[in-house]
């Protein structure tokens, strides 16, 4: 207890709100809290119709303990009982709200609708959907994202990405970081660039102009065993002659237009770089997209983990600043429900690894496992005494290889800081690049292939050991 | 092209072969039941003296092969150590009851009675090397009286015995097993262990055909060295008994293709390689490299006979990797009992549960196999060092990550260094001294108790500091048993 007043802060609104919430929801209401964009509460009680309502007494202390908790978090209209006021549907049936507390037997439920500006998109997490292209199979899309930038992720995308396209894959690489691109040089090669990129997409697409975007181009890389490797850039080449007004571009994508928000205009551009892949010689869908996200909290990397990819490779490297960041997203999942949603697509890439023969790379993978277990096990479900650890369960050990927090590394190469890929074409087959790469691309490739809903026991291969 | 097992063939070999091995304790070993992983090769040679390895990796199993000339000829043979076929081999100290050196009744008496440490591993060893005097009694009182009335002889026989043996091309080997239940006082044990060590260097570096080997758990040794400062130069060629992933899948392929039957038959032949080797009256296979230390190969081999993932698909872990990553303690070790255990139990789960199932091991039934052994290791872990027991009980029902001063709080309000004290009074004064058993070093300061049962591998710290805040969590293969869940959603460490 402090001695003044102390004023209630923004992180304290929110439990408060719901602790309030669950006390009204035990007299047997359904609460909704609304929350409004600068973070004030309302509390919506359901208390049905005139007769059976909750009594004005009732009423009025409900009104005071939201005034009195909350302080300047209290909303303009901080109670809103229905069988006074008539709200539309759309506000007490809208898809957006979470629930917070199950009703039981005698208590109703809560739920939260939070209203914001941006990164809301990270409190809703969907799988793209599997009928989307009439049941054929869709591309495996795999987003690589990393809390801070400078962690080798691109550089990692390009590798992955021709590893599959050696397997015999089409694979498409799609530049989410559209503030700093970065991925298309990497994978080009010789060729050109193609005249447009993501952001033309997003910005034409809003005017229902998108037809005929030169949008995706083939990496000069020949891949093995007829793969194919291609790239959606996020700036494209442009026409010659003609600005290509990048920036302007850029502060026109993220706006939500009518009748689309940006999440679904994302959506819509990824697919539309699919399909552009479609229409090329081999009339296919790619097997593989591979989105790489721009960094930090920010919309771009929410749609694309929360909603666009089935798979999410989180790099890191070990130091605080990762950690209480990957902290902070996981507990904004976790407290909006979340966890189980996401968890099973989440698998962390450890990223500059050291080596040296006075510190090994063990040492330092140790580190970091605990520090990823400590700040995953947010989005973890605890442990009966009698449950084993693992997937099935939602919990994993420390030690468990194909826990959302056992890291896979990623060498650190002081021979690739710095590298200028048009004068090192061959850059990925050199040995010390090979073996900085090759955990990542055992274990990652086998993950990104696996289908979400693929049944064991049918791929029986019988090889002699 | 043979043909391979059928998921039935192989579930019913599997339940064949492993029965019985988790008392591989009171089973003495056998020659189809010996399997000689790589690294255990440095625990046989002559010069290595001390042998460290923690509870049921095998101390016991090669200290009564190194007795057994049957055995001893087969770890010559598969090992190719020569040496080991030029051996007198002797019991210097050990659980069996025999006539080479004091037992658990008469030793504590010695002590009692004044006899030093030293004195008493002196009359073992040279009654070892049949020192006249000391074969004309059975008293070891008698014994250690000649020793130290006659040291002038006693070093006149090392000596000849020394010479002779050169002469004969051979080495007199004493092997010291079981010293943990030397003596119920923890600074009484690590005495007579600092002098055994003592003895044994003398040997070692003043004798070129005497040696001792003293199998010892590595917190012993560390105390050891603590009296005995220059045991640390037996550290040199010191052997470590551990279990790599790849043993362990050694281990049990040897099972598999050890069974006297046609399905094990047929497993050597379909995975080809297998070497026949005689040893003494027993047949038994050697399995190839690849089946030894080839983890691919082993993996693929592998998923022939269980599920290739735990669940839907590969994100969900293979079996291969999952299995001994449930089975460690938090040193990272695994025991070959607690392996063998739980693939035992897999195989009867899945015949149970699953009976028509593709695959002779069920994922499921995995994950069953791993509840089994928690089971078999905390009853182990028990019966070794029961004050961990008394620890870790009173954490039943709560969940880990705990807090460090959580626990030592639960700790005092059972009052467990009471417990503790009464504990070794009470085996102290026991008429049944083959329970003679050991106490944590320091039962009242009980942050070292908890650095204790970290060593020992039961807990582990889950962050990097050390301090009441500091969390500590216990790894399934003991969590399981000992009845304490798992938190999710954790909060940060409060400071």
């Amino acid at each position: 207890m402090t001695l003044y007043d102390a004023p209630v802060r923004f992180d304290e609104a929110r439990p408060a709100a719901v602790a309030l919430a669950c006390e009204v929801a035990a007299a047997g209401f359904d609460v909704l809290l609304v929350r409004d964009v600068v973070g004030r509460f309302s509390l919506v009680v359901d208390d049905g119709e005139r007769d059976d309502g909750a009594s004005a007494e009732q009423a009025e202390r409900w009104r005071e303990s939201l005034t009195r908790r909350l302080g300047r978090y209290s909303g303009e209209r901080p109670l809103v009982l229905t069988s006074v006021t008539r709200l539309p549907k759309t506000l007490t049936a809208s898809p957006r709200t979470l629930e917070v507390v199950a009703a039981t037997g005698t208590a109703g439920a809560v739920r939260l609708l939070d209203n914001t500006v941006v990164g809301e998109e990270w409190s809703h997490v969907t799988a793209p959907s599997t009928d989307e292209n009439g049941g054929a199979s869709r591309p495996r899309r795999t987003a690589l994202y990393g809390f801070k930038g400078g962690v080798g992720r691109t550089t990692a995308a390009a590798v992955l990405a021709r590893r599959l396209a050696d397997e015999g894959l089409i694979v498409l690489v799609l530049d989410l970081d559209l503030e700093s691109p970065g991925v298309g040089p990497l994978l080009l090669g010789d060729r050109d660039l193609c005249t447009h990129g993501v952001v033309d997409h997003l910005v034409e697409s809003a005017l229902g102009n998108a037809d005929g975007l030169e949008i995706v181009v083939r990496s000069g890389y020949t891949p093995r065993n007829r793969g194919e490797l291609w790239i959606a850039p996020a700036r494209g080449a442009g026409t010659e002659g003609i600005p290509n007004a990048y920036v302007d571009k850029l502060n026109r994508v993220y706006a939500d237009t009518e009748g689309a928000r940006f999440s679904d205009r994302l959506a819509a551009t990824v697919r539309a770089c699919e399909e552009a892949v479609e229409r090329s010689d081999s009339g296919r869908l790619p097997d593989v997209v591979l989105l790489d996200s721009r960094a930090g909290i920010h919309d771009v990397a929410a749609v694309t983990i929360s909603h666009l990819c089935d798979y999410a490779l989180l790099f890191g490297a070990d130091n605080d600043q990762t950690w209480s960041g990957y902290r902070d997203l996981f507990e904004a999942w976790a407290a909006s429900g979340q966890a189980p949603a996401i968890r099973q697509k989440l698998r962390m890439v450890a990223s500059m690894v050291p080596d040296s023969v006075h510190y090994s790379k063990d040492t330092h993978l140790q580190s970091f496992r605990q520090n990823a277990l400590m700040t995953f096990s947010v989005l973890y479900d605890s442990l009966a005494p009698d449950e084993v650890a693992g997937a099935t369960e939602g919990s994993w050990d420390l030690d468990d290889d194909d826990a959302p927090h056992s890291p896979i590394p990623i060498l650190f190469e002081p021979g690739l800081v710095g590298m200028n890929v048009p004068r090192s074409p061959d850059w990925q087959e050199r040995a010390f690049v090979e073996a900085a790469y090759r955990d990542f691309l055992d274990t990652a490739v086998p993950l990104i292939l696996a289908g979400p809903a693929e049944d064991s026991g049918t791929e029986s291969e019988d090889d002699r050991p | 092209m043979t043909e391979p097992l059928t998921s039935d063939e192989y579930r019913d070999l599997l339940s064949r072969a492993l029965e019985g091995t988790v008392d591989a304790d009171t089973r003495p070993p056998e020659p189809h039941t010996l399997y000689m992983p790589d690294a255990h090769r440095a625990a046989l040679y002559v010069d290595s003296t001390v042998v460290q390895g923690d509870r049921g990796v095998g101390k016991t199993f090669w200290a009564r092969s190194l007795l057994d000339a049957d055995l001893r000829a087969a770890a010559a043979l598969e090992y190719r150590i020569n040496r080991l076929n030029r051996l007198r081999v002797t019991p210097g100290y050990g659980m069996d009851i025999v006539p080479h050196y004091p037992g658990p009744l008469a030793l504590p008496a010695l002590l009692t009675g004044g006899a030093l440490p030293e004195e008493i591993w002196q009359a073992v060893l040279l009654t070892a090397l049949a020192q006249p005097e000391l074969r004309a009694t059975e008293d070891w009182a008698e014994r250690v009286a000649w020793v130290r009335a006659n040291a002038g002889p006693a070093e006149t026989t090392l000596a000849r015995v020394d010479a002779e043996a050169a002469a004969e091309d051979t080495v007199h080997l004493l092997v010291f097993d079981g010293l943990e239940h030397l003596h119920s006082d923890w600074d009484t044990r690590n005495r007579m262990i600092a002098e055994l060590l003592r003895l044994a260097m003398r040997m070692r570096f003043g004798t070129r055909n005497i040696r001792l080997k003293v199998f010892l758990r590595p917190d012993m040794f560390d105390a050891a060295k603590q009296l005995f400062p220059d045991a640390s130069k037996l550290s040199g060629n010191a052997a470590h008994l551990e279990w790599t992933r790849a043993d362990l899948y050694g281990l049990l392929f040897h099972h598999l293709g050890n069974e006297d039957d046609e399905a094990a038959e047929r497993f050597r032949r379909f995975t080809g390689g297998w070497q026949l080797a005689e040893a003494g009256t027993a047949v038994r296979y050697a399995a190839p490299p690849g089946l030894r230390n080839d983890e691919k190969a082993q993996q693929r081999l592998f998923e022939r006979v269980a599920d290739p993932f735990m669940g839907t698909n590969v994100r969900r872990g293979r079996p291969y990797a999952w299995l001994p990553n449930h089975l460690m303690d938090s040193n990272g070790r695994i025991s070959p009992r607690s392996f063998l255990k739980a693939l035992d139990v897999a195989a009867e789960t899945t015949r149970a549960s699953y009976p028509s199932h593709g695959r002779a091991l069920h994922h499921d039934a995995i994950r069953s196999g791993v509840r089994e052994a928690s089971a078999v290791r905390v009853v182990q872990i028990c019966e070794d060092v029961p004050w961990v027991e008394r620890a870790i009980t009173p954490l039943a029902g709560c969940q880990v990550p705990l807090a460090q001063g959580k626990i030592i709080n639960i700790w005092k309000n059972r009052d467990l260094p009471q417990l503790l004290r009464e504990d070794t009074a009470r085996y102290a004064q026991a008429d049944r001294p083959e329970l003679v058993r050991t106490g944590p070093r320091h039962p009242d300061d009980l942050p070292r108790l908890v650095q204790e049962l970290i060593d020992l591998g039961v807990l582990r710290r889950r962050d990097h500091n050390v301090d009441e805040y500091s969390l500590l969590d216990l790894p399934d293969i003991y969590r399981l048993a000992f009845g304490l869940g798992r938190l999710g959603g954790i909060p940060l460490a409060k400071r």
